[in-house]
C-alpha cells in the first residue's frame, strides 16, 4: 500500500513538474511592435522608427556617423500595461560592442516605471551576446494593476525591429508623451552615452526625466564636429531649443572655422529659438597626462574665447558650463567619459542654467 | 632680464617637450609579480591568483575560475618613465554583459599626488587583440611617480609585463596599505558592474581608509561553503568582512552560518569577523517576487546574526547601503554602479574602523 502511494505522488510530481515546465516554454506572450506606442526623444521623423535620422535624406556623413544616427540613443519608448511581465524581441541591425561601454547600455533596455509622481528604475538586461535575438525576460511578478513605463532603447545598436511582448489576457497602449517640448541635443560621445552602464543614464535622458522637458538627443560618439551636414539636421528638426554638446570633438582649428557658420545655419532655419551651447567637460584623463591636458586647455580657451564673441555677436546664443567631476574625482570609466554618476552630476550641473534660459522663452 | 626670462621660459618649454613620449618610444618590460602585488590573501604558484586551487579542494569549475581572476589585486611600483604599458598573457576570460572590458580585463592606474591616490587612466586591449601591447598612459611628465595599477576584476592572467620607455626606472614601491583585512564575498565583493577595476568597494575602502583589503570576492558563489572557510582558515590575516548574506538561500544560512564561524574562528581566536548585511537591490523596486525572497533571506540572516553575535565573541553585524536617495545606482537591479559602491564604501567605513579599533587597528 505505502508503495503504491510512494508511486502515485511520484508520478503526481512529475506530472505537476512536466506541466510547470511546458508551460514556462509553451507560454505565448501577446508582441507588440514597440513603434505602435509612444517613442519619446526622436528629433525627426524616420522610415525606420527607432532611427534617428533618416540617412536617405541627410546627406554628408561619414560611414560611421551614418551608422551612429541609427543608433536608438535617446529614444524610449512609452506605454501602459496591466501585464506582471514586460518581455523584449528585437532584430538588430548594426550592432555596437564598444570597450568602455557594458552590453546592458550598448546593447540592452532600461526600464522606468512610475511611482508617487516620478519615475523609478525597474529593471535593466540583455540577452546573451550569442543570441542576441533571443526574447529578453526584462522583468516578471510585477504587481498586478496598470503601470506607466518608460523603457530606454540601446545606446550604440541599430534596432529594425522591438517588439515587446505581455501576459495573454493583460493590456498595452500607448502612454502619453510624459515630457513636455522638443529640445534637441546634438552632440559628442559624452551626449551618446559613452561609458553609461543602462541606456536611461545618458544625461539627456537624466535631465528629461529629472526636468520633465523632453530632450531629442543626436549623440554621435567622436563626430560632433560643427560639421554643416548635421547642421542641416537641425535646422530641418521641429524643435522649441537647440543645446550643443559641439566641443568635445573637434580640434580647436575645427572650431575656429565652423562655429559661427554652424551657428548661422542653425539660427537661420530656427530665427528666435534658444541655441544653447555646451563647453566641453574636464576629462580625467589630464591628471597626469601632459599632452591631454594641453590639448584639452587649449580646446577649452579656443572655445572659450569664440563663444565669447558668439554671445555677443548672436542673439539667442548661449553658452553654458558643464561639470561631472565628483569630489573624489573617481567618476570616469576610461579617463574620458564619466560613469553613470558623472552623467548624474553633469544633467544637474546644467539643469538650472538650461532652465533659466529656457524660461525667458516660455518653456518651463 | 627679459632675456633671462626668455631663456627660462624656452628651457621650460624644452623641458616639457622632452618628458613628452616619443613616437618611436622603446619600451622594458618588467613581470608585474617583480614589484609589489597588494591585496592577496594567500600564496599563490600563478602571483596572480588569489587561490592556489591545486592546493584547496572543492570548488565548482566557475569557483575555480572566480578565485583565479585578480580582482583586487594592484601593483604598487615607482616608475619615472612617460609612458605605462601592459602586456597580457591572459588564461579564462569573462563574456558577460554587465561589467564593461575596461573593467573585467583591463587596467586601471592610480597615482600619488598630494599625499593621495588619484584617478590616471584606465585601458584595455582592444577586442580580438588580447595580447597586444597597450598604452595605458603616456606623455606624463618624467618625475618619479608613485603608481598604483588594479589588475583585471574577472580574468584570470598568466603574465603580465609592465612596460616603460628604456631607460627610465621601474622598481617596486613600499606598500603604504596597514594591516591584512580578508573580505569574502559575492558579486558585490568581486565587482560586477564596476566601471573600472579600482571602484569595487574593497578597493575604494583600501585607498581611502590606508586599511588593506585582502578579495576573495566570487560572483554568485558566496555562501558560506566548508571549502571557503579551508582557505580563509589558513589566510594570514588580521581581520575578516563577508558579504556572505547575498547568495546562499535561507536555508543555506540556516545550516551554514555557525559552522562557518566556528571553523573560522577557531583558526583565528580573537580577530574581529565583521559580516555585513546584504544591500537592498533595486530590482525590488517592482519585482514582487524578487521583494518577498530578499526581504525573507535579510530577516533569516538578521535573526541568525542576533544570535550570532551573542553567541560568538568577536563577531559583528553591519549594515551596509548602497542605494542614493533617487534610487539610479544600479546597473541591473541587482549590482550598483561605481557611485553605488562609493555609497556603500562611505556606508561601512565607520562601522568597520570602529570595530578595528578595539583590536589596535587604527
Amino acid at each position: 500500500m505505502k508503495r503504491a502511494l510512494k508511486l502515485i505522488l511520484s508520478l503526481a510530481t512529475i506530472a505537476l513538474m512536466t506541466g510547470t515546465l511546458a508551460s514556462a516554454q509553451t507560454k505565448k506572450y501577446v508582441y507588440t511592435e514597440a513603434s505602435e506606442l509612444t517613442i519619446t526623444g526622436k528629433l525627426m521623423d524616420t522610415p525606420v522608427p527607432y532611427h534617428r535620422v533618416d540617412t536617405v535624406v541627410f546627406k554628408g556623413f561619414t560611414k560611421s556617423e551614418n551608422n551612429q544616427v541609427r543608433n536608438s540613443s535617446g529614444l524610449a519608448i512609452a506605454f501602459k500595461t496591466t501585464s506582471t511581465r514586460i518581455m523584449v524581441q528585437t532584430k538588430y541591425g548594426e550592432v555596437g560592442w564598444p570597450t568602455n561601454t557594458n552590453g546592458i547600455s550598448g546593447r540592452g533596455y532600461d526600464l522606468y516605471i512610475k511611482k508617487d509622481g516620478k519615475w523609478l528604475f525597474a529593471a535593466a538586461g540583455v540577452s546573451p551576446d550569442k543570441n542576441l535575438e533571443k526574447p529578453l525576460d526584462l522583468i516578471h511578478d510585477m504587481p498586478e494593476g496598470e503601470k506607466e513605463c518608460l523603457m530606454y532603447l540601446p545606446t550604440y545598436s541599430e534596432v529594425l525591429s522591438v517588439k515587446i511582448g505581455i501576459d495573454p489576457g493583460s493590456t498595452i497602449e500607448p502612454l502619453a508623451n510624459p515630457f513636455r517640448y522638443r529640445i534637441g541635443i546634438f552632440g559628442s560621445s559624452y551626449t551618446h552615452g559613452s561609458s553609461t552602464s543602462r541606456a536611461g543614464m545618458t544625461y539627456p535622458a537624466q535631465f528629461s526625466r529629472e526636468t520633465g522637458l523632453q530632450m531629442l538627443s543626436l549623440g554621435c560618439s567622436g563626430n560632433s564636429k560643427l560639421q554643416p551636414y548635421f547642421a542641416d539636421v537641425l535646422a530641418a528638426a521641429n524643435v522649441d531649443a537647440i543645446v550643443v554638446d559641439a566641443f568635445s570633438n573637434p580640434s580647436p582649428q575645427e572650431i575656429k572655422d565652423r562655429l559661427f557658420p554652424f551657428i548661422e545655419k542653425v539660427t537661420a532655419a530656427h530665427p528666435g529659438m534658444p541655441l544653447i551651447i555646451q563647453r566641453t567637460i574636464y576629462r580625467e584623463g589630464r591628471n597626469f597626462c601632459l599632452s591631454a591636458d594641453k590639448r584639452e586647455a587649449r580646446k577649452m580657451a579656443v572655445a572659450d574665447s569664440m563663444m565669447a564673441i558668439a554671445c555677443k555677436k548672436y542673439k539667442d546664443v548661449y553658452y553654458i558650463k558643464p561639470c561631472a567631476t565628483s569630489p573624489r574625482r573617481d567618476a570616469t570609466v576610461d579617463g574620458v567619459h564619466p560613469d553613470n554618476f558623472g552623467y548624474h552630476l553633469w544633467a544637474s550641473s546644467i539643469e538650472k542654467p538650461i532652465k533659466k534660459i529656457l524660461a525667458k522663452y516660455g518653456i518651463k | 632680464m627679459k632675456r633671462f626670462i626668455a631663456f627660462v621660459s624656452v628651457f621650460i618649454f624644452a623641458l616639457s617637450t622632452f618628458a613628452q613620449t616619443p613616437k618611436d618610444v622603446k619600451y622594458v618590460f618588467t613581470e608585474a609579480s617583480n614589484l609589489n602585488i597588494i591585496g592577496k590573501i594567500s600564496e599563490t604558484v600563478n602571483p596572480y591568483h588569489r587561490v592556489d586551487t591545486v592546493k584547496y579542494k572543492g570548488f565548482t569549475k566557475t569557483e575555480n575560475n572566480q578565485v583565479r581572476c585578480s580582482s583586487g589585486l594592484a601593483i604598487l611600483f615607482k616608475t619615472n618613465s612617460t609612458v605605462i604599458t601592459t602586456q597580457t598573457e591572459y588564461g579564462f576570460l569573462y563574456t558577460g554583459t554587465t561589467t564593461n572590458w575596461v573593467a573585467h580585463r583591463g587596467y586601471d592606474l592610480y597615482i600619488k599626488k598630494d599625499g593621495k591616490w588619484i584617478f590616471a587612466a584606465a585601458a584595455v586591449a582592444p577586442m580580438g587583440k588580447e595580447k597586444q601591447n597597450t598604452v595605458i598612459i603616456k606623455n606624463m611628465d618624467g618625475t618619479m611617480k608613485e603608481c598604483m595599477l588594479y589588475l583585471p576584476l574577472y580574468s584570470e592572467e598568466k603574465s603580465i609585463k609592465i612596460g616603460v620607455q628604456e631607460g627610465s626606472t621601474l622598481e617596486p614601491l613600499e606598500s603604504p596599505f596597514r594591516y591584512r583585512v580578508g573580505i569574502f564575498g559575492s558579486s558585490y565583493t568581486h565587482g560586477v558592474c564596476c566601471g573600472r577595476a579600482g571602484m569595487t568597494y574593497p578597493a575604494q575602502f583600501t585607498r581611502h581608509t590606508g586599511i588593506q583589503m585582502l578579495s576573495l570576492g566570487c560572483s554568485g558563489n558566496c555562501k558560506l561553503q566548508d571549502y571557503f572557510a579551508n582557505v580563509l582558515v589558513d589566510a594570514k590575516v588580521d581581520a575578516f568582512v563577508f558579504d556572505t548574506f547575498s547568495n546562499p538561500s535561507p536555508e543555506q544560512i540556516r545550516a551554514r552560518l555557525f559552522p562557518f564561524i566556528e571553523k573560522v574562528q577557531a583558526a583565528h581566536p580573537g580577530i574581529p569577523m565583521i559580516f555585513q548585511r546584504t544591500i537592498y537591490r533595486e530590482q525590488r523596486n517592482f519585482d514582487t517576487q524578487c521583494e518577498h525572497d530578499e526581504a525573507y533571506r535579510i530577516t533569516v540572516a538578521d535573526s541568525l546574526m542576533n544570535i550570532a553575535c551573542k553567541k560568538y565573541k568577536n563577531v559583528y553585524y553591519i549594515h551596509p547601503n548602497a542605494s542614493a536617495a533617487d534610487h539610479e545606482t544600479s546597473i541591473d537591479g541587482i549590482h550598483p554602479s561605481n557611485y553605488g559602491y562609493q555609497l556603500w564604501e562611505e556606508s561601512i567605513e565607520k562601522q568597520i574602523t570602529k570595530i578595528l579599533r578595539k583590536y589596535g587597528m587604527k
